[in-house]
């Protein structure tokens, strides 16, 4: 087994990033507190640049992420309705490794608390004295009779972004004149409350354009969802007719799919796709579960006003994976997180001051090209969750020129946010 | 661009019709205005650069404060900054106008 230093860097990472590693004294360095960050996504990559930029050289940070290109999920919808390309989705660490954070691209697989170390795939363990979980969600393949990592490539769940949303773009692209679209949202809590109800929104705008004629089936498990009033009515007004929403009581539940035959069957009745999303029901990601950061529920238990687990106060969960309702699953809640939990982890390890905790989310919808909703609200640690403190939502009705403002809100939203988990 | 006009508009309105101009923010707390900036920066960023989203860099701190106050009495239309307004008091604010000034918009 090999111990990972900021010695070790240089072969690991490009030449700029390790330069600006070494280029730091050894000794200084060997006495700095370690923080390591497992997942660069808007959680991970935000308490990792922001730990690295506010404790100014004080803290050795190390960010753990498999991927050199990462994709957001949030902005995918829109490529699946052909508004913007793939690429514009994508992000590299360069930015980072050059603003003081070391980054690893491995897969972190397992976490040895007692001994506090990162064991990562490639056999290397990482040392820490305080760990930032922030893996973002796995699915619950099993959850729906039929469904399998196997299936998912004939019906894409896309909701980890990469290349499960290029192919459920492409078999949408590809279904015959007049042919159906099936989507499966997933139940709650999920990531991203009103992303498959954008989906539905972005895939019915493509659809508009290459197969007019085509219909959009969801089979929802639930009875109401995010934005609903604001979704069905944009639904009438832009695709008249295309998009069949059946809740839960209608519909029946989903008791069989059979990705081959591209067939869904509930209690009611049986569904036959041309092509299909189905998103199953999720839990936080893998790591979290191997290093006992779970809960019966398979969510990581946090403590609001520091973001620590529940169950290890050397190690803070943040996004997706935690418990931290009533903030939604999104990428805006993560990046949120990961500032309370980068000042908390300062706090603690360099003594630097540490203010009141706030919260903050705001998610942007997409409905049709500058058809843009929103909804938000701030937040403030309770005792044991986030407490909503005020909230907004769009209404119905609201006139096109506000709903293209939001729009073009949400665009420099995208170009805000990735700058700021990213560099 | 229109968006941003508007709220050119709007500032040039409020900052005639406000009391806030006899506000002083020079005692702000800085580095706790740089801590509630951490909210701004999801948004705004700090480069200047703006796409959708207006700069708020580099503002005078009596711009920042009248049009901070305006958001929270709602007398200004976005329901994101309204919302986020009305989380902050006074010295909130003029924390965070004194630490927005004290950043130089950055030419990319």
């Amino acid at each position: 087994m090999t111990e990972i230093s900021r010695r070790t860097f240089s072969g690991i990472l490009g030449g700029g990033a390790a330069a600006t590693a070494l280029g730091m004294p050894f000794i200084a360095r060997a006495a700095q507190p370690k923080v390591v960050v497992i997942g660069g996504g808007a959680g991970g990559g935000t308490a990792a640049r922001y730990i690295a930029k506010d404790s100014k050289g004080g803290i050795d940070v190390t960010l753990i992420e498999p991927s050199k290109m990462y994709y957001t999920c949030f902005f995918s919808n829109l490529y699946l309705g052909g508004l913007i390309d793939y690429a514009s989705t994508g992000h590299t660490y360069a930015n980072l490794a050059t603003q003081g954070v070391g980054v690893v691209h491995d897969w972190a697989d397992n976490i040895d608390r007692d001994k506090k170390h990162v064991h990562l795939a490639s056999g290397a363990k990482v040392p820490y004295d305080r760990l930032i979980v922030s893996p973002g969600i796995d699915m619950k393949y099993d959850a729906i009779p039929g469904y399998s990592v196997e299936a998912s490539a004939k019906m894409p769940h896309a909701w980890k972004s990469g290349t499960q949303v290029q192919l459920l773009k492409a078999m949408v692209e590809n279904m015959k004149p007049g042919g159906t679209f099936v989507m499966v949202p997933p139940p709650n809590p999920f990531r991203c409350p009103p992303g498959p109800y954008e989906r539905i929104s972005m895939i019915a705008h493509l659809l508009k354009q290459k197969n007019p004629t085509a219909k959009i089936i969801v089979l929802d498990p639930k009875e109401n969802f995010s934005k609903q009033s604001l979704f069905q009515e944009g639904w009438e007004k832009h695709y008249p007719g295309m998009v069949e929403w059946l809740p839960v009581s209608i519909a029946g539940v989903i008791n069989m799919i059979d990705a081959k035959a591209m067939t869904i069957k509930t209690d009611g009745d049986t569904f036959k796709a041309d092509a299909a999303s189905v998103v199953p029901a999720q839990k936080a990601g893998g790591i979290a579960h191997k290093a006992g950061l779970t809960n019966q529920n398979g969510w990581c238990p946090i403590v609001p006003q520091t973001m620590q687990s529940a169950n290890d106060p050397n190690i803070h969960v943040i996004g997706d994976s935690c418990i931290a309702a009533e903030m939604p699953k999104s990428g805006f809640s993560a990046n949120s997180q990961a500032k309370v939990a980068a000042m908390a982890v300062r706090g603690a390890l360099t003594g630097s001051k540490v203010f009141e905790p706030r919260f903050s989310n705001t998610c942007w919808s997409l409905i049709a090209p500058n058809d843009g909703i929103k909804i938000g609200a701030a937040y403030t640690a309770g005792a044991d969750k986030m407490e909503s403190t005020n909230n907004f939502i769009s209404k119905t009705g609201e006139d096109a020129a506000l709903r293209k403002q939001t729009y073009e809100e949400s665009v420099g939203w995208y170009d805000g946010i990735t700058k700021d988990i990213f560099g | 661009m229109a968006a941003i006009l508007k709220l050119v508009w709007g500032l040039v309105h409020l900052i005639t019709l406000s009391t806030a101009s006899t506000t002083a923010v020079t005692a702000a707390d800085r580095e706790f205005g740089e801590y509630l900036s951490s909210q701004c920066t999801a948004c705004h960023q700090l480069s200047g650069n703006a796409n959708g989203i207006p700069t708020i860099v580099g503002l005078e701190p009596l711009t920042f404060v009248t049009v901070m106050q305006a958001y929270r009495r709602r007398e200004l239309g976005n329901e994101a900054m309204q919302n986020i307004a009305s989380t902050l008091s006074d010295d909130d604010i003029k924390s965070l106008a004194a630490y927005f000034a004290s950043i130089k918009p950055k030419t990319e």
